[in-house]
């Protein structure tokens, strides 16, 4: 059986926690480990932050779209945005982080994603939006599962 | 688990201790506030203690690579410790513990040992 949750929210950084919790609480219901929920929570984070900071750089007139979709053990992630886009995927999808001084932007919130994740998808166009695509799978209780 | 940052001066330590989410709202309320703690104190060696964090993203892995870069600058040493399974998994993922030092224990365990103390 599909288990669905849809938000959608004002692209402000006091939202993220909200879409954390709530979409931990989604899937709780399905005996995640600990550290699985975790996980979903940081992608979620990274996702969300992706779309207000980049996507539409901090304009809390837009609206950022989340769907949490679970199916058997497979959770479904999906954060769009209709703000500017990503230029260059590939070069977003680099680890930048640096020692540089005064620089505190890591540029590490996609391998985060990737990392944490069974399946990672970008679809974007400039000045169209972005949308990410996250499968995670989950090691549920058996029963549960049936 | 309210957010919030102490310090305390231990043996000519400067110890940093912060509480709840390491989010990108946290890191934005607590970078001016490390940074002066920092920069007012001008410690050799800096402990921040992340036993109290209960979550870390990539924007509160920045705010420490950043006190890092902070305190190496005056020739400084930067130590994080109090790292749960969750939080090390994420410094992991960066590869930033290839170049900021962390500990498991807390900085009183730490103490206690006195392997890095």
């Amino acid at each position: 059986m599909i288990n669905k949750l849809e938000m959608k929210i004002s692209a402000m950084l006091e939202n993220e926690g909200v879409v954390r919790n709530a979409v931990a609480a989604f899937v709780s219901s399905y005996n995640p480990t600990l550290e699985e929920i975790i996980d979903i929570k940081t992608i979620l984070s990274e996702a969300v932050s992706n779309a207000i900071i980049h996507g539409y750089e901090y304009d809390k007139n837009k609206d950022v779209l989340i769907k949490a979709t679970i199916e058997d053990n497979k959770l479904e992630l999906i954060v769009q945005d209709y703000g500017k886009g990503i230029e260059d995927i590939e070069e977003a999808l680099k680890n930048n982080f640096s020692t540089q001084k005064d620089q505190e932007k890591t540029g590490i919130g996609f391998t985060i994603m990737k990392s944490l994740s069974d399946h990672f998808e970008i679809q974007s166009s400039v000045n169209v939006g972005t949308k990410l695509k996250i499968t995670k799978i989950l090691q549920m209780d058996e029963v549960r599962a049936n | 688990m309210a957010k919030k940052i102490t310090y305390k001066i231990v043996d000519g330590f400067l110890v940093i201790k912060i509480d709840g989410d390491l989010d990108n709202m946290a890191t934005f309320q607590y970078k001016t506030k490390l940074c002066e703690i920092i920069k007012l104190n001008q410690f050799k060696q800096v402990i921040i203690d992340l036993s109290n964090v209960t979550f870390i993203d990539s924007s509160g892995i920045g705010l420490l690579l950043g006190r890092y870069n902070q305190v190496k600058q005056y020739g400084g040493h930067l130590i994080l410790c109090g790292i749960n399974k969750q939080i090390k998994k994420t410094i992991q993922i960066t590869g930033i513990a290839s170049i900021i030092d962390i500990y498991e224990d807390g900085f009183e365990q730490l103490k206690k040992s006195e392997v890095v103390l």
